[in-house]
């Protein structure tokens, strides 16, 4: 009993030693094995950053008609300038998986995709007393370029197509429920929108979201390089429909222009909608500026403002076409001091709560007999002095006329088409020619607020059709990539976005693509448009990081 | 435990005592170590989630600058709406760095050196590289303890920031 009491006291001397050299050794490991696999995770998103912004920049050269070897050099001098140098192989389209890393473009059937792995080791700081060697970590991004498509309009008509619809905008006070995507600041309540802050002080881009139109809808003025034959010692002139916000008469909704048929000439309906929208605005009335800009083609220049005017309750412009101050230029004196480049209008509003109808048209310079100069208030409006189908004879060159052969120049909305319903109807909406290169990519539309059902339905319908793909509705290339358009479905997207994506075959090779529309009066809704073609933004598609 | 608590009870009240007091002994000596280990990782924790952080953080303003970094009041201060300061603001109200203690340039890097020389918002052209450097001292987050840990102790050097970059390619035209 006492050699077993004399063994216990001496066995439990120094028993907290014991317990702190097995704990120590148990804590130790496992503070060793975080802090080792932290550094991986660590060094990794060091990696991702270094794939994401070099795949981001091989896509923006591609992208701005860069060739495969510049796309592959611009990636390879951020991945160096981010840490990491990248070696590549030959052949892009089949990387060797043993390099360290490597480019991979295209990547699959998508010509607009370019991939960039990144391939690191570091060596544990603790784990290599077990044995442990350098750890393989690995960083794939993959970036795609698209751009807007612009989506010409057959100007023959005061409206969009026919007279039953409009361009429009709604004022930056106004409600993004009202149909307008881009332009107002608020959702559907007095609270400023969730994506902005401090809503009467001006729109506030939080993180990522750049819905807001901040230099405005934007209209492609193509002018082709043959203008000057054509059109011998005339200059470019643009001109505007109705580009103030007032209804003669004080009517505060839309309905159908009415033409007299004798004339051609306009003498009723209303293309403005008056609308209530928050405080900070100087009045309900949309103030708009329409700004004709030329973006030089030269990566790193600046946009060059031609001519810039406001309208806002002028109501000598209501339902005329007006050429206003500045633009009346020539084309070909702006290509001679910055080189090719594009001409666009773009139109953005800057007070107001109400939906401004309007339309672009260009062509030669007209003479000055079919201009009227009109003085109210001392302020000068040019007006257009002759219906659209005189014009439309005489200037748009549209092969029927006897202008056959002239103009050549072709006004299109830019990606984004803000459009309203004056009445019931169809619109063909115009999406462009869609070139082979975004053959195995994609054409997205997104609709935003298509809600207002035609009368005698209860819901919107929308389909689409290609000049090279048929005469029938597009339902998809394979029995993979079906999709369903073409009847009236519900009115789902009431101040949200419907995406309608359209697959290309691998062997798609270019078409004019149309939407029809069909919706009723005073629907207003705004579209976008892009496909997988060079020329515009580029954004991440997938990045995958692991440790292995 | 339960094993001693046994071989206590056993024991006869005189010895335990004697135990007890050698048992507070030990753990007298043990616990300085015990409680250095126990900072060392926290430190450590610390000082591996900020450079996380800082990574992110300089990545994604990064991302801000390649649109937004043309902008005319762009190198605007925080306060200012849509400038690349309010936006890392932004980006640090969620994160557990305070903005105020970071120091942003925003310019050109040369190749070299690794220099960011601060650019203005009309230089940033279209496809030109633009580099996002973030500093930020570890002092904010660690105690004086780091300095007892091996790998640690030069980040309590408040001369010595952490710096984080990231190169990107500006993809607007400036304006």
């Amino acid at each position: 009993m006492k050699t077993i009491t004399v063994s216990t006291r001496n066995s439990q001397r120094g028993f907290a030693f014991v317990w702190l050299a097995l704990g120590m050794t148990a804590l130790m490991g496992m503070g060793a094995v975080a802090i080792d696999i932290s550094m991986w995770y660590a060094r990794k998103a060091d990696l991702q950053k270094t794939a994401d912004n070099a795949s981001l920049a091989g896509a923006f050269m591609l992208a701005h008609g860069g060739t495969i070897a510049q796309a592959v050099d611009k990636a390879n001098q951020i991945a160096s300038l981010n840490g990491y140098s990248l070696t590549m192989p030959a052949d892009h389209s089949n990387p060797n998986a043993t390099s360290a890393s490597d480019i991979k473009y295209p990547v699959g059937t998508h010509n607009s995709w370019f991939s960039v792995r990144v391939q690191n080791s570091q060596i544990p700081f603790f784990a290599r007393v077990l044995g442990h060697g350098a750890q393989h970590l690995e960083a794939t991004a993959t970036a795609e370029y698209q751009a807007y498509v612009d989506a010409p309009i057959p100007v023959t008509e005061a409206g969009y197509n026919g007279l039953d619809t409009n361009y429009s905008v709604f004022g930056p006070y106004a409600w993004r429920a009202y149909g307008d995507q881009y332009s107002p600041m608020y959702e559907s309540t007095s609270t400023p929108g969730p994506k902005y802050v401090s809503g009467t002080s001006g729109p506030l881009l939080s993180n990522n979201d750049f819905t807001n139109n901040q230099k405005g809808y934007d209209f492609t003025i193509t002018v082709p390089s043959d203008f000057s034959t054509k059109n011998p010692g005339k200059k470019l002139q643009i001109d505007i429909f109705d580009p103030d916000c007032i209804n003669k008469g004080g009517a505060t909704d839309a309905s159908a222009i009415v033409k007299d048929p004798l004339t051609g000439l306009i003498t009723g309906g209303t293309i403005d909608e008056i609308r209530n929208g928050q405080s900070g605005r100087t009045d309900d009335y949309t103030k708009t500026d329409f700004k004709v800009v030329f973006t030089p083609d030269a990566l790193g220049s600046t946009d060059k403002v031609i001519a810039d005017q406001v309208y806002w309750k002028d109501a000598t412009t209501d339902l005329q076409w007006v050429t206003p101050p500045g633009f009346t230029f020539d084309p070909a004196a702006t290509i001679s001091q910055y080189g090719s480049g594009r001409f666009h209008v773009q139109v953005k509003s800057i007070d107001g709560s109400s939906e401004n109808g309007f339309n672009i048209r260009s062509g030669p310079e007209v003479a000055a007999a079919d201009l009227k100069s009109v003085t109210v208030s001392g302020q000068q409006y040019t007006l257009s002095n002759i219906s659209e189908t005189a014009w439309h004879n005489k200037y748009s060159g549209d092969p029927a006329t006897a202008s056959a052969g002239k103009n050549g120049t072709q006004v299109a909305a830019h990606g984004r088409i803000p459009l309203n319903f004056n009445a019931n109807g169809k619109a063909d909406i115009l999406l462009g020619y869609v070139p082979a290169n975004a053959a195995g990519g994609t054409i997205t539309v997104d609709r935003f607020d298509t809600d207002i059902a035609p009368s005698g339905q209860s819901n919107i319908k929308v389909t689409y059709t290609c000049d090279t793909l048929g005469t029938g509705d597009y339902t998809g290339w394979d029995s993979g990539h079906q999709v369903s358009w073409g009847s009236f479905v519900p009115g789902v997207c009431n101040n949200t976005v419907q995406t309608d994506t359209i697959p290309l075959s691998p062997t798609y090779s270019g078409g004019n693509w149309t939407a029809h529309y069909w919706a009723g009066g005073q629907d207003s809704s705004s579209w976008t448009l892009h496909a997988t073609v060079p020329g515009g933004s580029i954004n991440l598609v997938g990045d995958v990081g692991q440790l292995h | 435990m339960r094993r001693f608590s046994r071989v206590i009870l056993k024991t006869p009240p005189r010895r335990t005592r004697r135990n007890a007091g050698a048992l507070v002994v030990e753990m007298a000596l043990c616990l300085p170590l015990l409680i250095w280990l126990t900072f060392a990782i926290i430190e450590y924790g610390i000082v591996i989630n900020t450079t996380m952080t800082l990574t992110q953080l300089a990545r994604d303003t990064a991302r801000f600058v390649a649109i937004h970094g043309g902008e005319t009041n762009a190198d605007a201060a925080a306060t200012v709406n849509g400038s690349i300061r309010a936006f890392l603001k932004a980006e640090c109200a969620g994160q557990s760095i305070n903005y105020s203690d970071l120091t942003v340039v925003i310019g050109t890097m040369d190749a070299g050196t690794g220099v960011v020389t601060a650019n203005a918002a009309s230089a940033r052209l279209q496809g030109n590289v633009q580099t996002v450097q973030i500093s930020y001292f570890m002092g904010n987050k660690i105690s004086v303890s780091a300095k007892l840990v091996p790998g640690l102790s030069s980040f309590t050097d408040n001369t010595k920031p952490v710096i984080k970059k990231s190169s990107v390619i500006s993809e607007k035209a400036p304006g």
